[in-house]
């Protein structure tokens, strides 16, 4: 190579096992501090460093005389002070192939869940953080602009995002699918337990109107309803309660359910015929599953709620061909630019360094 | 161009928009804006229809059952585009289409298109009462769209099936406020209808079947927008009986069709 090169190398889910990648993570208010120190030790011209829970990753413009394959997994071992060797579980790839993979992790393709758009918010505040460093000139900020737009186009051309992923947000998109917009809908938590508190604050983040938390134990409850700025319940008063509710979650450790069919129909008579989402979340169950053949009661517990969470991933899957070839030629695009400048060389065919599982 | 030429684009129009909108992602901001247009020229090709049959037989094109039909899809088309932006749900326009379809092709087929060569003068009111009460029928057409649509959601939300086409319906909640606007305005265009046809002065003329008939179908309607109101009704029974509702309907028109000599 006889010019500056684009070069890209990390570490990721992909190569390295959980407790590698728990070593090597650089808290956020290290970054100004670690990309400076990356710049002069790895030879650097331009760099911009991501760092997530899920990958460590450089994208730079190389000097000559750099050798970041070799410098990398040295420079993350000596500042992270690592006995052991851990090359093997780092990658580093230049020009095409350094293109394609920014463009991909940005789209969410090499993300452990295909498709979440958390990624491309933390590309962005990762350039942000570089420029305002300034260790990013005109090579790229041309590689990250075009990263956001090819992205911007999978998501919108692809149903790669489409679908809620987690308990919570499946459950919060099923509400949506009942209710439509959540804001003048009220829900109730039985029972404190962490899926529940998790859903509870999904939907709070739809923007319900009003939580109701209720537990055997009365402290608990308070604290959860503090927690998420709702209202304890007495426990012996929950069932009333339910009527003037639309949304029941439930995750108890109660040995029976906590709600029978017979119960169910006078709390559906008394609510005048309005839908009520049940959500279930215990294991055992806490709601008779002979509820939803009751007119409008939708029933769902932790297993239907798996189950549609493990299609949409299978769906979004499904769409990562068809993002490639999306972005291909925005990739085309931005090599013909790099070519048109001739400054960075080593646009050469490279392998890809990995696919999603 | 001939009239009948504008009522067949208006029966292609719809036939492609109906294709269109069954066989692409209804997510896709280009199909509902490509559905929308196609909707707008039918709507176009068929006032041009209805115009220029205006225009030839001297009085407002409710003259045979084809012309009725015409009229009907027409109004159902307009209470599409009238309802409003916010209303008008990111699917509706994909189940108008073949309702669109059906009424045209069952227009075109069945009924026969023997322009009227009665020159004796018509009542504006007699024109009114006729036009105003099609107009309702074309919202309580899609009236029925929407309890359709709520029903499909809503089964496939009890059943848990969430995979295909069906999965891009909008939320029952955002049905039942649109069913509830439609059923509105299409109760207080058949009432007006019922008033101006009480108005003609030619009650005497009409017959009781019919007369009878319209007044059941008023009562389901007052009946179905009151029991909210009066019954412990679940939303998937009101839905259905607003999908019966308009059964009765389509035969109230087919009993004004085959009576159509005595009610014109």
């Amino acid at each position: 190579m006889n010019g500056p090169r684009l070069v890209c190398g990390g570490i990721s889910f992909h190569e390295a096992p959980v407790e590698i990648l728990e070593k090597v993570s650089f808290p956020k208010e290290s970054h100004a501090q670690i990309l400076h120190k990356l710049q002069s030790e790895l030879d650097l011209e331009e760099i911009v460093l991501l760092s997530t829970c899920n990958r460590v990753e450089f994208f730079a413009v190389a000097k000559s005389n750099s050798i970041p394959s070799v410098q990398w997994p040295e420079f993350l071992q000596r500042y992270h002070q690592i006995p052991e060797t851990i090359s093997d579980h780092t990658f580093c790839v230049e020009g095409t192939a350094c293109i394609e993979h920014l463009f991909e992790v940005a789209s969410g393709l090499q993300s452990m869940v295909v498709g979440e758009t958390e990624i491309f918010g933390q590309i962005k505040e990762a350039y942000e953080t570089a420029t305002n460093q300034k260790t990013t000139g005109k090579w790229l900020h041309k590689l990250f602009q075009s990263s956001f737009n090819a992205a911007k186009e999978v998501r919108s051309q692809t149903a790669i995002t489409r679908g809620s992923v987690s308990v919570g947000s499946v459950s919060v998109e099923l509400a949506e699918k009942i209710f439509g917009s959540l804001h003048t809908r009220k829900a109730l938590v039985i029972g404190a337990g962490d899926t529940s508190e998790k859903t509870a604050r999904a939907l709070m983040s739809r923007g319900i109107s009003s939580l109701f938390v209720t537990n055997r134990t009365n402290d608990k409850a308070y604290q959860l309803a503090q927690e998420l700025q709702g209202e304890a319940i007495p426990w012996e008063n929950w069932k009333k309660k339910a009527v003037d509710v639309d949304i029941l979650i439930s995750s108890t450790t109660a040995p029976d359910f906590v709600l029978h069919q017979a119960e169910a129909r006078t709390l559906i008579q008394q609510r005048r015929g309005s839908p009520l989402f049940l959500i279930d979340l215990a294991i055992p169950r806490d709601f008779d599953p002979e509820i939803n053949k009751l007119e409008g009661l939708y029933l769902y517990n932790l297993d239907d709620l798996q189950k549609i969470s493990n299609q949409h991933l299978q769906d979004r899957g499904g769409e990562i061909e068809k993002a490639r070839q999306i972005l291909r030629p925005h990739v085309h695009k931005l090599i013909d630019w790099i070519s048109k400048h001739k400054k960075i060389t080593g646009f050469s065919t490279y392998p890809h360094p990995h696919k999603p599982d | 161009m001939n009239d009948r030429l504008w009522f067949l684009v208006a029966a292609l129009i719809i036939a492609a928009s109906t294709l269109w909108s069954f066989l692409s992602n209804q997510n896709n901001s280009l199909t509902r804006r490509g559905v929308q247009f196609l909707l707008a020229l039918a709507l176009i090709s068929l006032s041009l229809f209805l115009m220029q049959r205006g225009e030839l037989i001297r009085r407002c094109p409710l003259t045979n059952g084809f012309e009725a039909t015409a009229f009907l899809t027409w109004g159902v088309l307009l209470t599409y585009f009238l309802i409003g932006s916010s209303y008008r749900l990111s699917i509706l326009g994909a189940f108008t289409a073949p309702l669109a379809l059906l009424l045209l092709t069952l227009g075109g087929l069945f009924s026969s298109d023997q322009p009227s060569n009665d020159l004796n003068p018509v009542r504006w009111s007699s024109e009114f009462h006729a036009a105003i009460s099609i107009l309702s029928y074309g919202t309580l057409g899609l009236a029925a769209v929407c309890s359709l649509m709520y029903l499909i959601q809503e089964h496939h939300l009890k059943k848990h099936t969430f995979t295909g086409w069906f999965d891009r319906l909008p939320s029952m909640g955002d049905l039942e406020i649109v069913l509830h606007r439609l059923l509105r305005w299409g109760f207080l265009l058949m009432t007006l209808g019922m008033l101006s046809g009480f108005a003609t002065g030619l009650f005497d003329q009409v017959s009781k079947i019919k007369l009878l008939w319209a007044t059941v179908v008023w009562s389901w309607y007052l009946g179905l927008l009151l029991s909210p109101f009066l019954l412990r009704l679940s939303h998937r029974r009101f839905a259905w009986m607003a999908l019966i509702g308009y059964i009765l309907v389509l035969l109230s028109f087919g009993i004004m069709n085959s009576l159509i000599g005595n009610h014109s």
